[in-house]
């Protein structure tokens, strides 16, 4: 049975999540798609908790620290709704010891190249889903990548539009945060939606920043 | 009415609201824990406010950037402050962003579009001065 993280009842901490990451879910879905971790700048695998986000983005903030601030921005604000989003949405290791939403975000990219156009900052984000909720989110997500600049902004004012007035459910889904994200990535907004069992899905985020700074990385 | 004010944390913006001066700034990163408690806390000192039926209010917003909940939240303030604005009080929006941030342009007049009847200005400013 599939259980989304937010019926958790008892939050483990991010350290006991990283011990659970050892299972042989992990070792048999997760290892496999991961970026290397040594090409990346930033890495966190493990635990998603609320609190666990000032951490993560202190850490990432450190590899950023010479970019340009309005390269930061957008970077950050896209890294701030994946994690969310897995935090919120995302599922435990089906095996794993932690209550929390297990996932991984891997900062990497390539800034090798003579002139900027050519290289590429990527945020890559994996988290386990409903294989219930494949079709729904394989539908939004492929509508959302076939969207170009102007229709995103168009699809962004309706979504606000329609929104009611918030209210004491803190946890309610805006139906913003993926619109946010591809509208503030300039290169792939990409995805990949593969069932790994009958009630597992996983999902993978990748966003890409052209136009880098030739700016070194700094180990997060 | 005394000054409201929520100082800055990694996650969420510094508010100062002077009813005095009928000024209200926003500034910083917007990604609160809690969205939803956070920003009620300043819903409830402007409605405080209106209750005097003031004449005028100016709310400068400078945000480096604010998650999808704030966006709502900063979206649920705008609509209050315009219905306040369609009664008659003159309220104005300055809405800082960067020199050539179009995205943050952008996303400032999309929320803003909400509140017609609010006086928008999107000012740009270096990016040393946010």
């Amino acid at each position: 049975m599939c259980l989304m993280s937010s019926s958790k009842k008892n939050p483990a901490s991010p350290a006991s999540a990283s011990k659970g990451q050892k299972n042989e879910f992990y070792r048999q879905h997760i290892q496999p798609v991961l970026q290397d971790e040594r090409d990346s700048c930033f890495h966190h695998c493990g635990g998603f908790s609320v609190a666990g986000l000032t951490k993560a983005m202190h850490e990432l903030r450190g590899c950023l620290v010479d970019f340009p601030a309005k390269f930061q921005f957008n970077l950050n604000a896209v890294f701030i709704e994946l994690y969310q989003n897995i935090e919120a949405y995302g599922l435990k290791l089906p095996d794993g010891n932690s209550e929390d939403a297990f996932g991984c975000i891997t900062l990497s990219g390539r800034l090798s190249g003579d002139d900027s156009t050519e290289n590429y900052l990527r945020l890559q984000a994996i988290n386990i889903t409903c294989r219930s909720d494949e079709n729904t989110l394989r539908d939004r997500l492929s509508t959302l990548s076939s969207l170009d600049r102007k229709e995103l902004a168009a699809r962004y004012r309706a979504q606000l539009a329609s929104l009611a007035p918030i209210s004491a459910l803190a946890r309610r889904r805006t139906g913003l945060g993926l619109l946010d994200m591809a509208r503030r990535v300039n290169g792939q907004f990409s995805f990949t939606l593969d069932p790994i069992d009958d009630d597992h899905c996983l999902l993978i985020l990748e966003a890409e920043f052209y136009d880098t700074p030739l700016i070194p990385l700094k180990k997060g | 009415m005394q000054p409201f004010i929520l100082r800055a944390s990694s996650r969420s913006p510094e508010v100062t609201f002077q009813p005095a001066d009928k000024k209200l700034w926003i500034t910083g990163e917007s990604y609160p824990e809690n969205v939803t408690a956070f920003y009620v806390q300043l819903e409830t000192a402007l409605k405080e406010y209106f209750t005097g039926a003031p004449e005028s209010l100016e709310v400068e917003i400078a945000l480096r950037y604010f998650n999808s909940g704030s966006a709502h939240a900063l979206l649920n303030i705008l609509r209050m402050l315009d219905k306040y604005a369609q009664k008659g009080c003159v309220i104005t929006l300055i809405w800082k962003v960067f020199v050539d941030d179009d995205i943050g342009r952008e996303f400032a007049q999309d929320i803003a579009e909400q509140a017609p009847s609010l006086f928008l200005t999107i000012a740009e400013i270096e990016e040393e001065s946010l």
